[in-house]
């Protein structure tokens, strides 16, 4: 399905930004193995990423939380987790999607991000556009 | 068994926020005062539905999904229906000191170890007369 073009018909939607240490997610996943990766990821995406990659699955939960930041909302609950998916599209890149949030093609508004890493850090961004209303 | 219940989940706090135990006061609030991240948050609940056995429901002790809401929230604010929603959802929350300032992002600074040990016997409560 075509992507909409950045122009003057397009409006950024919200801006997103997460940081997470890697280790901090590694002795999550440790602790709780089952729980926090059902309760974090969508079967579809531990599936893509394995469940003990915890190099991915940190990077996941970052898009994950800046997602939310993007979408507006600081995290709460968990249950949003499993409301959207992340999709990655290259080694850095990725897009989101969510019924929940309405953020797909269908919806026209879209959610793409950008993974970085330095150390233990890993960390994603997330831009939120669609067309204007 | 009130007492017994602070003092877990105090030892709970303590353990997830690697905190001393003593620190951590009824008032405390989890983000302001001991620190809490979002992914504290969620050791946090899963530390609980071990210690005690119990399943918590999402949105339930810390309530999210009520501010996807638009009767909710307006321009980053809890309106007032969703401050009657917040009393009926949490009613361990201190929603009058909250009420007087109500930011969706200031919430999370009302959540305390008091409200966590309120919810928690309750719901043993429940769960023991089930």
């Amino acid at each position: 399905m075509p992507r909409l073009e950045a122009g003057k018909n397009t409006r950024l939607q919200g801006i997103g930004i997460d940081l997470v240490d890697k280790k901090r997610i590694q002795k999550l996943i440790q602790r709780h193995p089952r729980r926090a990766l059902t309760a974090l990821f969508t079967a579809a995406e531990i599936k893509k990423t394995g469940p003990k990659n915890i190099r991915r699955l940190a990077r996941l939960f970052a898009a994950k939380e800046a997602f939310f930041k993007a979408a507006g909302g600081a995290w709460l609950g968990l249950e949003n987790f499993l409301k959207i998916e992340v999709h990655c599209s290259s080694e850095d890149h990725f897009r989101v999607e969510s019924s929940k949030y309405k953020v797909s093609p269908k919806d026209r508004v879209f959610a793409d991000g950008q993974f970085f890493e330095c150390g233990n850090w890993v960390g994603a961004q997330v831009l939120i556009w669609g067309s204007k209303i | 068994m009130e007492n017994e219940i602070f003092q877990k989940v105090q030892q709970i706090l303590s353990e997830a926020l690697g905190i001393e135990k003593e620190e951590i006061r009824g008032e405390s609030s989890l983000v302001r005062d001991l620190g809490a991240e979002s992914i504290d948050f969620i050791d946090i609940i899963f530390r609980l539905e071990k210690a005690f056995e119990i399943k918590i429901p999402s949105g339930e002790l810390f309530p999210g999904n009520l501010f996807n809401d638009e009767r909710f929230v307006k321009e980053g604010l809890v309106t007032s229906a969703g401050l009657e929603e917040l009393k009926i959802r949490t009613p361990y929350l201190d929603i009058q000191a909250f009420a007087a300032d109500p930011k969706v992002s200031r919430l999370a600074d009302f959540f305390t170890a008091s409200m966590v040990a309120s919810y928690i016997q309750d719901k043993v409560a429940k769960s023991a007369q089930a």
